[in-house]
């Protein structure tokens, strides 16, 4: 028997999901759904709607208003239009509704469905709240704990109802980001919701160590955990190891190498699309939702799996674990830093000296804190070779301190660094290549020290 | 439909009647002054394209009304000057509107304007627009609490030189 499917005089694809109730609009103009006399009503009511809402924006005190205040509060009455739009089940309802009700209705019911996904975003948003992986990433911490908050103080459903304020630096692996405003938030948690689910099979020591295998500098980053842990697992699964594991070693990834590298696109989709089925019985995941995500970043995947394998360099898509404190651990504990007042008198005296060794004597004599002598590099007092002289008289110990504080990415420093910093970045960095390989070896295994 | 419904806006709702200015003949007579249609006409033109050239759009009935009620028993008007001075306190108004920043009501910015214009400025336009409303939106920018005090020795006045330092 075959399927009757109904027809609809407007195709979906020609909507535009950001601006629905335009996009509807002018698609049944097109389609001559609409007479001139049913638009220019429509048209009316938009601008009935929109002075009612000015009114209500200046409480009667005013009669005008800025011509961008006014844009706004428009795009925030078609945003609320657009969710009651999108609301029914097809665009051909939808316009049905809008020759026959009254738009200021239409506006009432969707921004009653704003406030309603708004109470449901923030329930989802407590449970997120409650269940996060427990990491040092910033930018995962900061936009679970600062910016989402920060956007359910500030949303305004009644004039701005369109805008998303909140600065999200979390990325997610499929981020729809022509949302805006309360649809954007919840589609966006949802997601979140979904790919902490999924991290929760694995514990946070093993993701941890997933990160820092990534990079040791994994705090900083802007990464998307979940697609890691992911990638990590499906890799598991291709090198028929226990899911559990999530380490790949040098020999797994030589092992997919050989498996993987004369597979054409099309069946590298199919693998990991089996894979992506094999983890749904491994965790027992029923959920439809977080099975089509794991798909869809399972398929991501494909392209960058085949660049690497035709690079042999799957240990960029792979990752193998890294344990915190692989060389015991160090323990640095800085001396007391000397109040202001005092260190720019040293400062000046520093400056004024006329020989290298009365300023290095300065300093052995009053400097008695790693973060005073950073100051000092930072602070005019020392010219050309003079740095060199200084660092000669410092201890290994000391220098891979110092080399912790140079960037990590050169890329960066341009925009990160002053430039009396990027001065002794540099002064520093070409001290250490001109001394012995011996010596710098040991600074440099102090230096992996500090950073773990 | 977005900009293209910005424009129609100021053309489509709420513009004000020439009959409406005309009405407030009634009561401005007893001070001498009126209005013809022709000049009605005008100073609706006025508004327009003050509200465009301040970037602004109008909701309510319009402050054409409310100036002219709000001016009329003022020593400083005769017939002579009675239209000239309406469209200027039309532009005056949007433009200080903006000024400061919508912080104070239509009716506030009238009666403020028609205070300094009888007493301060002593009737000059030329005054209300460059020294008494500059001062009274700057006092509202920097937010000063008693900013209808334009005295120069207010002790809130701002000295703006240090007010970053």
């Amino acid at each position: 028997m075959t399927n009757i499917d109904k027809q609809h005089l407007i195709k979906r694809e020609n909507l535009n999901r950001a601006q629905y109730f335009r996009s509807v609009l002018q698609e049944a103009r097109r389609l001559n759904l609409l007479t001139d006399s049913e638009f220019n009503n429509i048209k009316m009511q938009t601008m009935q709607l929109l002075a009612r809402q000015a009114e209500r924006y200046t409480g009667g005190d005013s009669s005008s208003i800025k011509e961008e205040t006014a844009q706004g509060i428009m795009q925030s009455v078609f945003y609320s239009i657009d969710v009651c739009l999108k609301s029914f089940p097809d665009a051909d309802m939808s316009i049905g509704e809008l020759k026959h009700k009254p738009l200021a209705e239409l506006y009432r019911q969707g921004k009653k469905l704003v406030e309603a996904q708004l109470e449901y975003t923030k329930q989802m948003y407590n449970e997120i709240r409650n269940n996060c992986i427990a990491t040092d990433n910033c930018a995962y911490n900061d936009t679970i704990q600062s910016a989402i908050p920060a956007f359910f103080s500030a949303y305004d459903v009644e004039f701005a109802a369109h805008d998303t304020p909140a600065s999200i630096d979390y990325p997610l692996s499929n981020d729809k980001m022509e949302l805006t405003g309360i649809e954007y938030i919840h589609d966006y948690l949802q997601k979140l919701l979904l790919e902490n689910r999924f991290c929760k099979n694995f514990s946070n020591h093993d993701i941890n160590s997933l990160l820092r295998g990534y990079d040791v500098h994994y705090q900083d980053l802007l990464i998307n955990i979940f697609g890691l842990v992911l990638t990590n697992t499906i890799g598991c699964i291709l090198a028929e190891k226990s899911v559990l594991k999530l380490d790949i070693q040098p020999f797994d990834k030589q092992y997919l190498q050989q498996k993987l590298v004369n597979m054409t696109k099309e069946q590298l989709d199919t693998i990991l699309q089996d894979a992506s089925e094999q983890l749904f019985k491994e965790f027992k995941i029923s959920d439809r939702l977080l099975q089509n995500h794991i798909t869809a970043t399972a398929l991501d995947f494909s392209p960058r799996i085949k660049n690497a394998l035709g690079n042999n360099r799957l240990e960029s898509v792979f990752i193998s674990l890294k344990e915190k404190h692989p060389q015991g651990v160090v323990e640095f504990e800085d001396g007391r830093k000397m109040d202001d007042e005092l260190f720019r008198r040293i400062a000046d005296e520093v400056r004024q000296c006329r020989y290298t060794s009365d300023k290095i004597a300065i300093i052995k004599r009053e400097i008695h804190s790693m973060t005073d002598l950073v100051d000092i590099l930072e602070g005019s007092c020392l010219l050309g070779d003079e740095f060199s002289e200084v660092f000669q008289y410092l201890g290994d110990m000391e220098l891979a301190w110092l080399l912790t504080k140079l960037p990590a990415d050169t890329a960066d420093a341009d925009l990160h660094y002053t430039e009396n910093e990027k001065d002794w970045h540099a002064r520093l960095d070409n001290f250490l290549k001109e001394m012995n390989l011996s010596r710098r070896e040991s600074i440099f295994l102090h230096y992996k020290n500090f950073l773990c | 439909m977005g900009n293209e419904l910005m424009l129609l806006f100021n053309d489509m709702i709420n513009k004000p009647a020439v009959s409406e200015i005309i009405n407030c003949n009634i009561i401005t007579l007893r001070f001498g002054l009126a209005l013809s249609a022709a000049e009605a006409l005008e100073l609706i033109e006025t508004r327009a394209a003050a509200l465009r050239s301040n970037g602004r759009i109008e909701f309510g009935a319009g402050i054409i009304n409310k100036l002219i009620m709000k001016f009329c028993d003022s020593p400083f008007l005769s017939q002579h000057n009675y239209a000239a001075t309406l469209h200027d306190l039309i532009e005056t108004f949007y433009y200080f509107k903006n000024e400061t920043l919508d912080e104070i009501s239509d009716d506030e910015l009238i009666s403020l304007m028609k205070k300094y214009f009888d007493q301060n400025c002593q009737g000059s336009i030329e005054l209300l627009q460059n020294r008494e409303l500059e001062l009274l939106a700057r006092n509202i920018r920097y937010g000063v609490t008693d900013y209808a005090n334009l005295c120069e020795d207010a002790e809130e006045s701002i000295d703006e030189e240090n007010y970053y330092d």
